[in-house]
């Protein structure tokens, strides 16, 4: 009897470790899911050709928001996620309703270099830190 | 004490390296975020171009810039140089491709394109809806949504837009107390928007006023020109010291007419200068006595203020003598008055002098006074 009594004491002690400890990469790995697939929707809507800077940024937060889930930062990493999400949702809206157009010059695959070009020879590689 | 410097000296040197490792954090940090902020301005001084130019290179800069923040009060300098090295290298890039006048973002234009099939109600358009409410339809208005300012203004009311200084004199209508008139003619402002025609005050337009800004200081005068005079009557004496402003006097007596108190022993009356008192000669002679020096003085002086009178001179006697006798004496008595006259400075030309004996008498030659009145000298005036 009092080996079941203290059985149930451990295991509620545990749940409430559990639930202590696990409240922030919990709440964070479920943000950084719902970013991860409001992200592919907007991947899936090509919302890279058509709103690129909202998709991007979602791109940015949510690698951000991995990266710091890693380092064990579960509420940068929550934060991130979810600022992740809305970019992404706001690349699907602008997709639909206000799709970019491209730049106004120099078309969609515009660079810096050829701005640059236009001006000198020159050019200047850039890195968006993105793998 | 050697022992002592044993057993001190790794702690000093473990202060003096955290010390170090202090000082260069703290420079790191202050650089990096030094760094941070001026990437954080350049993005938002392109933000609206590089929106439409460079949406990439923008979101990557915003993002690595909130990054590298973050990575900053972590203290996390080398995470955080990362990021900021990447948020510098878009933000320039954004910067780039948004040179263009094109990036320009007038209106984020919602692409609604109305699907083939799709019936669109359009309203008729109502032309005489006024949405100023300024009387002028829109359709005849320039300016639909903004009310002209009604105060008689032709050409507001032809282009329906409205007017806020209509007098142009810079004062905005509501200002303006005068709003149809300018308020700065002829170069002077006037004050609420109206015009100051008399900038001095002093009654003549500065239009006609030859001295706009200088009042004619003296009450109660004004010429043409409305320029001070400080000496109205030009008697020397300044108006301001002068009792008698309108009439010429010497300063001995304040500017005022000295009042001629002599008696006034000749005066012009009708056609003649009558003689208040008789011209006394030396008895049976033409020498004239000292005593009517005075009188001749002024029978002078009325000559030269009327230097147009011509006169004749005539003497006179009583019926005592030959007449021959008294023809001569009267001739000469009128003769030395005429003469006293022309050394007086009086044109012997003006003058002519004759001598009547005692064929006119004026009064008894039986008594006395009769005789007595009856020598005389007359000046009659000739011409004028």
């Amino acid at each position: 009897m009092k080996t079941g009594i203290a059985k149930s004491w451990v295991v509620v002690l545990l749940l409430v470790c559990f639930g202590l400890t696990a409240c922030g990469p919990v709440q964070s790995t479920t943000r950084i899911s719902n970013a991860e697939v409001a992200l592919e929707r907007a991947r899936v809507n090509d919302a890279e050709m058509h709103s690129p800077y909202e998709y991007y940024r979602a791109r940015h937060y949510l690698h951000k928001a991995k990266e710091e889930w890693g380092y064990s930062n579960f509420e940068a990493a929550r934060d991130y996620a979810v600022e992740a999400q809305r970019a992404a949702t706001a690349a699907i809206d602008n997709t639909r309703e206000a799709p970019w157009r491209g730049h106004p010059v120099l078309g969609r695959d515009a660079r810096p270099e050829d701005v640059e070009a236009m001006d000198s020879d020159e050019l200047d590689p850039f890195d968006d830190g993105l793998d | 004490m050697v022992h002592a410097l044993t057993t001190q000296l790794p702690g000093r040197l473990l202060l003096v390296g955290l010390l170090l490792c202090g000082t260069v954090g703290c420079a790191t940090g202050g650089k990096l975020a030094a760094q941070a902020d001026e990437i954080e301005a350049m993005n938002a001084s392109i933000e609206s171009r590089a929106y439409r130019c460079a949406p990439r290179e923008l979101a990557t800069a915003q993002a690595h810039v909130d990054f590298g923040k973050y990575e900053l009060r972590k203290g996390n300098f080398v995470r955080a140089g990362q990021h900021l090295e990447i948020a510098e290298a878009n933000a320039r890039a954004a910067r780039t491709l948004s040179q263009f006048e094109e990036c320009e973002l007038h209106d984020r234009v919602i692409d609604t394109a109305v699907a083939e099939g799709v019936e669109v109600d359009v309203d008729p358009v109502d032309f005489m809806w006024d949405s100023d409410g300024d009387g002028i339809p829109d359709h005849l208005s320039q300016c639909p949504h903004e009310p002209i300012v009604f105060i008689g203004d032709p050409e507001q009311e032809a282009t329906g837009c409205p007017n806020y200084d209509i007098d142009g004199d810079g004062v905005p209508n509501i200002l303006d107390h005068c709003p149809s008139i300018p308020g700065n003619v002829d170069g002077f402002s006037g004050v609420n928007g109206c015009p100051m025609l008399d900038v001095d005050g002093d009654g003549v337009l500065n239009i006609n006023d030859s001295c706009p800004m200088e009042p004619v200081e003296f009450i109660g005068y004004q010429d043409e020109t409305g320029c001070p005079n400080p000496d109205v009557d030009g008697d020397g004496v300044p108006n301001i010291l002068d009792e008698c402003p309108f009439e010429p006097g010497p300063a001995a007596n304040a500017g005022c007419p000295v009042e001629d108190d002599r008696e006034r022993l000749a005066e012009v009356v009708g056609d003649r200068i009558q003689l208040n008192q008789r011209v006394f000669f030396e008895t049976a002679e033409a020498v004239i006595l000292p005593q009517s020096y005075p009188l001749l003085n002024q029978v002078a002086e009325i000559l030269e203020e009327n230097p147009d009178i011509t006169i004749e001179i005539q003497g006179h006697t009583d019926s005592r003598g030959s007449w021959e006798y008294n023809k001569r004496l009267s001739e000469n008595r009128a003769a030395s008055v005429r003469q006293f006259l022309i050394e007086r400075g009086i044109s012997a030309t003006r003058m002519t002098s004759e001598g009547y004996s005692f064929d006119q008498p004026i009064d008894d030659n039986s008594t006395e006074e009769g005789r007595a009145n009856n020598r005389r000298v007359e000046i009659h005036i000739t011409g004028r």
